[in-house]
């Protein structure tokens, strides 16, 4: 399944009715559905954040070979942009030395057995794979 | 779905999906607790590092000055969120449901 979401936050709600609705079609379990919403939240928002300086709709792809789910997010603003180069997250600092942010990433990573960047013609996509259990 | 319950007993009730489209909410709710109080999460649903951000900056804020959350009634799904952030070991979190 395959859909174009505005580049705002707003569009949030949009992605998860997208999400519920594959997720119902596939039988996921709740903490399946949830741990995917949490996936498609951080890159999404991340992109928003960060892939600024166009409007253009970013797409959201999800599909199911197997015992793998694969979600990709297309961004067609052109310019290169790789959140998986980001600094590692250390989840074990202290209170006082945590930043506020910067764990989105982390948590993707945390989740999914393989996240991968592509930059071509103008389109970065994001492919990220999760291992459902049997 | 989203709602922020401060209860007559001085408790914060989560209800729903704490996404990145109620932090500002959240943040507001969040900023005007000065004391230790306990966050009830039984009916929360879901919680991204938006919603962590918020409890976040409200724990340093209060620890600041010696106060603190303190986190009750987790699904076992928002745990697992909480121990991939490390969070368990910035707050305290209670396992089993408080009595009175």
């Amino acid at each position: 399944m395959r859909k174009n979401f505005n580049r705002t936050l707003s569009s949030l709600e949009d992605v998860f009715l997208f999400l519920d609705d594959f997720a119902q079609k596939n039988g996921f379990n709740p903490s399946v559905l949830n741990e995917t919403r949490l996936v498609v939240e951080e890159l999404f928002t991340n992109i928003i954040k960060y892939s600024t300086g166009s409007q253009k709709k970013i797409t959201i792809d999800i599909s199911l070979n197997g015992l793998v789910l694969v979600l990709q997010l297309i961004d067609r603003n052109g310019q290169p942009f790789d959140p998986t180069r980001s600094a590692e997250y250390d989840n074990q600092q202290t209170l006082k030395e945590r930043p506020i942010g910067k764990l989105g990433l982390h948590l993707v990573k945390k989740m999914t057995a393989d996240i991968t960047y592509q930059h071509q013609k103008g389109q970065t996509i994001l492919t990220v794979k999760k291992l459902l259990k049997g | 779905m989203f709602e922020i319950i401060l209860t007559p007993e001085k408790e914060i009730k989560l209800i729903g999906r704490f996404d990145a489209l109620q932090k500002e909410k959240a943040l507001q709710i969040f900023s005007t607790i000065q004391k230790t109080s306990m966050v009830d999460f039984q009916q929360l649903d879901y919680i991204s590092s938006a919603g962590l951000s918020v409890l976040l900056a409200t724990q340093k804020r209060l620890k600041n000055h010696g106060e603190q959350l303190i986190l009750k009634n987790m699904s076992q799904h928002v745990r697992e969120i909480f121990r991939y952030a490390g969070f368990d070991m910035i707050f305290e979190i209670r396992t089993t449901i408080e009595q009175g």
